[in-house]
Formats: C-alpha cells, structure tokens, sequence
C-alpha cells in the first residue's frame, strides 16, 4: 500500500450522497405512486357506495311510490288524482335522510322528475309516470356526476 | 553532498506519514459513511416497504370494489334468488338480501361485502369493502 496512492479524503462522501440522493428519490416516487394508487381506489370505492345508495334510495323511493299508486289504481282511479297522491307523497319525504341522500322532486307534465344525489356528487335522476292500468311505469332512470364548477377535482394533492 | 543525501530518507518519512494520515481519514469517513448509508438504507427500504403494502392494499380494494359491483348487479337482475358466498382470488363476496313486502310488490334490500378470504366473518375482522343497494320489484311486472 502506497501512501502517494491513498484517495483524497471526501470523494466517498460525494459518491454516498449521489448515491442516497438516487435511493431517496426512487423512494418518493414508490410512495408518491403507492400513495396515489391508493387514492384513486378509495376515489372508486367512494364513487360505488354512492351510486348503489343512491339506486337504493331510488328503487325505495319507487315502492313508496307503488304503495300509493297500486290501491288507487285499483280502485280505479284517473290518472290526475293518482300523480296528485303521488306528489303528495314526495312532498312528505324529507329533503335529507339520515344517510346524506338528498331528495328532490318537480312535476313534468304527466310525470314526476325525482332526483336522488350524494354530497360526493354522484345524482339519479328518475321520470316516472303511470301507464294505461294506472300502474307506475319508469320512463328513464339516469346516474350521473356532478362536478362542482367552482372547485377543481383533485384526483390527489399529494397529502 | 552527504547532507543532501540524509535528507532523502527524512522527506520520504515525511512523505509516508503524509500517505498514512490520508489512509486514516479515509478510512475513519469510509466508517462514517458506511453507517450512515446503513441507516438511509433502512430508511428507504422502510419506505419502499410501506409503499408496497399501500399499492397492495390499492390494488385489492380496486378489486373488492370490482367483485362487489358485480354481485350488486347480479342482484339488481334476479333480487328474490339466494346467493352462495362467492370466491374470487383471495377475496370472498357475500350477499345478504332481505325481502320487505309491500303494496303492489316488494322491495328487497342487499348488503354486498367482500372479505379476505382468510378472515371471512371472524370475530374482529371488517369486510374490504361493503355496500348496500336495493331493488324493487313490482306485482305483475319485472
């Protein structure tokens, strides 16, 4: 071992700090990735649950709906008395359940529009009318998203 | 001459010892510096590590959401039939349907859950992901 040949003191230490500087990178891009991966999961799981509750809120609505309009329609009821019980029935259903289900409802033409939606943002929107028996009849029923227009969607602040 | 000649030896001592003090810091950084690369190591380990079970944990809810989805669809199309628990991979997707009669048809209402196979229904354990719909399904129609 020579003495002229011994390496000058603190080029290993640049050789370490590249070096952990490339490991610290290539573990913030493995959290940052993970950490979103896990975002957009919960982002589906959250977007699932609220559109089954509000298909839940929506099919429960439907029979509250049959449990008027079935025993009018036979008795034979005209169809403007039959959708004036049904709106009264909408009428009494609070704006708000205990779950966060928003309600709402309008008169359309020969129809009611019911509107299911969830503070995530997920909406249903149902038009029901009565057919020739007087039975309910669905005559669309719709899921969509709202985006708030104000407030940008971020998939992930990186938080 | 002869006190030139003395002094080679003393400037290759000197020399030497130079060397041998460069090779003593060397070593005593190297020492440094392999400890602290020990401890960045299990630092970033411990984090890719994390990291791992995080993407993990990701990719079997996306799959549980996916699993419980379809057993959710499955009811809304034939709500009054019975349903075995269901495995797929390491998951397992149960559907508990309760049937509520009502004028002019009945409404039936499922809690769809997907467990860990493993853990399905154990004292402690929470399903990976639940959700509860429900159908209606009106007298004389379908």
């Amino acid at each position: 071992m020579s003495g002229d040949r011994a390496p000058r003191a603190g080029s290993l230490s640049v050789f370490v700090l590249v070096f952990g500087l490339c490991l610290a990178v290539l573990a913030l891009l493995a959290a940052a990735t993970a950490e979103a991966s896990w975002a957009v999961a919960e982002r589906q799981a959250q977007t699932a649950e609220a559109t089954y509750a509000n298909e839940a809120a929506g099919q429960e609505g439907l029979a509250g709906l049959e449990t008027v309009a079935a025993p009018l329609a036979a008795l034979g009821a005209g169809e403007d008395e039959v959708l004036a019980a049904l709106e009264r029935w909408c009428a009494e259903q609070p704006e708000k359940n205990a779950d966060g289900t928003a309600f709402s409802w309008a008169r359309d033409g020969q129809a009611l529009a019911l509107s299911w939606s969830q503070p995530e943002g997920r909406r249903l929107d149902a038009l029901v009318a009565l057919d020739e028996g007087g039975r309910l009849a669905v005559r669309s029923w719709r899921a969509t998203t709202v985006i708030p227009s104000q407030e940008p969607e971020h998939l992930w602040s990186g938080q | 001459m002869a006190s030139r000649l003395a002094r080679v030896p003393a400037r290759v001592a000197a020399a030497r010892s130079a060397g041998n003090g460069r090779w003593r810091a060397f070593t005593v950084e190297a020492v440094g510096l392999l400890a602290v690369t020990a401890f960045c190591l299990a630092v970033v380990v411990g984090l890719v590590g994390a990291a791992a079970a995080r993407s993990a944990d990701a990719r079997e809810l996306t799959q549980a959401v996916a699993l419980v989805q379809n057993a959710a669809e499955s009811f809304a199309a034939d709500p009054s039939s019975q349903r075995a628990p269901e495995l797929s991979g390491d998951l397992v997707v149960t559907t508990s349907v309760e049937t509520q009669p009502c004028e002019g048809g009945a409404l039936y209402r499922a809690r769809v859950e997907a467990w860990r196979a493993q853990e399905a229904h154990s004292p402690g354990a929470e399903p990976v992901f639940a959700l509860e719909t429900a159908r209606f399904v009106g007298r004389g129609r379908p």
